[in-house]
């Protein structure tokens, strides 16, 4: 395992299909993957080993994708992306919440797959690379600490997940204009938009829980129909 | 408390009442039976005895003790009446006590021997014929109880207590019989709404009766229908792990020949891809169609339509580029609804992709949106072929193939719009399709802003 690898873990109940998966990324070259057959071996695998990625599917027998997601979380902040079976619409925001970074329809094309994994990585790259010292932004009572990725109201921290924090940030970096999904999918989740695509405006929905309204009761974060969102600077 | 409960004690006491007040009334009116009138006239027999030796004291020969006779004749028949002598200034000769009643018939100056009302008022038999001002009375005693209904306080007490005691009844009888259907009620009314957990036997307690086996029949019925629902949902998910497993196989298969394919192969490939994921769109469809089917209500939350449909449109023009085809959209401005946004964006979703598909190249499917304070409507239209008249309602069952043009390799007669119309229907909207002159079709999409 050589440290230039992308060191992936790959958590499938299907064997056959893990192995392909090894196969095409071996052939791709640059990775090395590392595969688990439950939940429960995934989250320890998790733990144990420092992976770049991690690729949970949602289907997991004995402890459910959500479920080893929500330890894996609770543990370490490895990107994960979820693979999930199309029609799964609930299920794909519920993985979202917890703290996926991206999701997967399966069965997918792995090229697909690869593309994600990498976009992760740059956008990791880019998060990693961040001076400590870079500015913090400040609008109202939001500010955010790029270096720590953190976001505090007032003097309360609010607990973000990463793509959350980045969502946030390509908002409140051009505060009172419209930011469109595409730029928020580019900074936040390091890829394009995709057609029939609800991964942003899922972050988005989860921000708003988690910050609630301005002080004086307005919604902070607005749809600008068919442009994108905005983030509301106080008057 | 609900009006069926009300209904039942109402009823339930008034019956009480009327019986309880119909049946003293009718004993009241019964004439006195023999063996009272003959208790009447042997009383009529003994007062004129006791008058008789009473005058024979007064003025015969063997002229003793009038009053001591007399008296004899009042303790010898005392287990039986009450005999009172009394004296010309109407007290008893004895110094009893004589009671209002007996002063009042006196008074009126009529016998009351048949006894009007012999359970409240007493048989009173008195004669004052040549008996120098003397009075023999006699009274058939009370019974304790009848003594105390004698006395008009106690006889509204007791009205009172009938009242108080035949609503208690009746409202125990109604809580009885209402609570446990309210339970089942209630039950009916969750397990309609899909919530197949619900049991009722252990709210009907102890009871053993038709009401407490009717609970026991419901859970019985619902049970089963949990583990019918439940298995075939179990099957629906296994179908589909099942089939999605090697199709995720395939899938990489292919992604992985395509690393080393030549180019010859490359175009095969791609098309085998196209149908894989046309497979996989098919199972997601049939996936969501069957827990649409399950589902009875909706998860809401405020959703801007004309920004969903907008998104929608944006995404179905993209993939419409490759065929010539393109997507118009149109809104006024609208309410913002509560409605499941994942269920109506895949409801609109579905109209617009089934558009898309009918409609010739070079055309373009218009979408618009508009609404009021009582809806939002979607309209979609397609320049396709349209459907036969008598299809218009059948296009909404899945897969039906109705004559629509053969649209090489799209699916037709797919589960599209039998998901949009399960969809919409759970919003207690309406959807609708009409032909458009001289062709194509048009799809009306009206969901209520009020639930």
């Amino acid at each position: 395992m050589a440290d230039s690898n992308i060191n992936v873990l790959l958590v499938d109940d299907d064997v056959a299909f893990t192995d392909l998966v090894a196969e095409f990324l071996d052939a791709e070259g640059g990775f090395a993957v590392t595969r688990r057959h439950d939940g429960a071996a995934g989250v320890a695998a998790a733990e144990a080993v420092a992976f770049d990625v991690i690729v949970l599917d949602v289907g997991l027998p004995e402890l459910n994708g959500f479920e080893a997601l929500r330890r894996i979380r609770g543990a370490v902040d490895t990107p994960v992306i979820m693979l999930t079976a199309r029609g799964d619409d609930i299920d794909r925001i519920l993985g979202l919440e917890i703290g996926a970074d991206d999701y997967v329809p399966k069965p997918c094309n792995l090229r697909e797959l690869v593309a994600r994994i990498r976009a992760i990585l740059r956008r990791q790259a880019r998060v990693d690379s961040a001076d400590s010292a870079s500015d913090v932004l400040r609008v109202g009572d939001l500010r955010l600490e790029p270096g720590a990725q953190s976001a505090l109201l007032g003097d309360t921290v609010v607990a973000l997940t990463g793509a959350e924090y980045l969502v946030l940030e390509a908002l409140v970096r051009d505060a009172g204009t419209v930011v469109s999904k595409d730029a928020i999918a580019r900074h936040a989740l390091g890829r394009r938009i995709m057609p029939y695509d609800r991964s942003v405006d899922a972050h988005i929905a989860n921000l708003r829980k988690k910050l609630g309204p301005l002080p004086e009761g307005r919604q902070r974060i607005k749809t600008v129909r068919g442009r994108g969102y905005l983030y509301v600077t106080t008057a | 408390m609900s009006r069926f409960f009300w209904r039942i004690l109402l009823s339930t006491w008034l019956v009480v009442a009327f019986t309880t007040t119909a049946s003293l009334w009718v004993a009241a009116l019964m004439p006195a039976s023999d063996p009272t009138v003959a208790s009447g006239q042997r009383m009529d027999r003994l007062v004129a005895l006791v008058a008789r030796d009473l005058r024979a004291a007064q003025s015969g020969p063997m002229a003793g003790d009038p009053l001591g006779a007399a008296r004899d004749a009042a303790l010898d028949l005392a287990p039986l009446f009450d005999v009172f002598i009394l004296a010309p200034d109407g007290r008893d000769v004895l110094g009893r006590d004589v009671s209002e009643v007996v002063r009042t018939t006196l008074e009126k100056g009529v016998n009351h021997r048949d006894g009007i009302d012999t359970l409240v008022a007493p048989r009173i038999v008195f004669e004052d014929t040549d008996l120098a001002g003397y009075t023999v009375v006699a009274v058939e005693p009370l019974a304790p109880i009848s003594r105390a209904l004698a006395r008009r306080e106690v006889r509204l007490v007791q009205l009172a207590l009938l009242v108080i005691a035949s609503a208690l009844a009746a409202a125990l009888l109604a809580r009885f019989v209402v609570r446990p259907v309210r339970a089942l009620q209630q039950a009916g009314r969750r397990v309609a709404a899909g919530d197949l957990s619900v049991r009722v036997a252990p709210g009907v307690g102890a009871r053993k009766d038709d009401i407490a086996q009717l609970a026991h029949d419901f859970d019985a019925m619902t049970a089963r229908i949990d583990t019918l629902l439940s298995s075939q949902q179990r099957l629906m998910r296994d179908v589909s792990h099942e089939l999605r497993s090697p199709l995720a196989r395939l899938q990489a298969l292919i992604s992985i020949a395509r690393q080393s394919g030549s180019d010859d192969d490359l175009e095969r490939l791609d098309r085998m891809e196209a149908e894989l994921e046309r497979l996989d769109a098919l199972i997601g469809d049939i996936l969501m169609f069957a827990r649409l089917q399950a589902r009875a209500e909706v998860e809401r939350h405020p959703t801007d339509v004309v920004d969903l449909v907008q998104t929608i449109c944006d995404d179905a023009a993209i993939e419409a580029q490759a065929e010539h085809k393109q997507v118009l959209f149109e809104a006024e401005e609208t309410p913002v609804i509560e409605v499941d946004s994942g269920l109506i964006h895949s409801a609109i979703d579905n109209v617009v992709r089934n558009a898309l598909r009918h409609t010739p190249a070079a055309t373009a499917v218009r979408v618009r949106v508009d609404g009021n304070g009582a809806r939002v409507r979607v309209i979609v239209e397609d320049d396709g072929p349209g459907v036969p008249e008598s299809a218009l309602t059948e296009i909404f069952e899945p897969f039906v193939r109705v004559g629509r043009a053969p649209s090489g390799h799209s699916p037709s007669g797919g589960i599209g719009l039998a998901i949009a119309q399960r969809s919409v229907r759970l919003h207690a909207g309406v959807i609708r399709a009409s032909n458009r002159e001289p062709s194509g079709l048009r799809v009306e999409i009206v969901l209520p802003t009020l639930h």
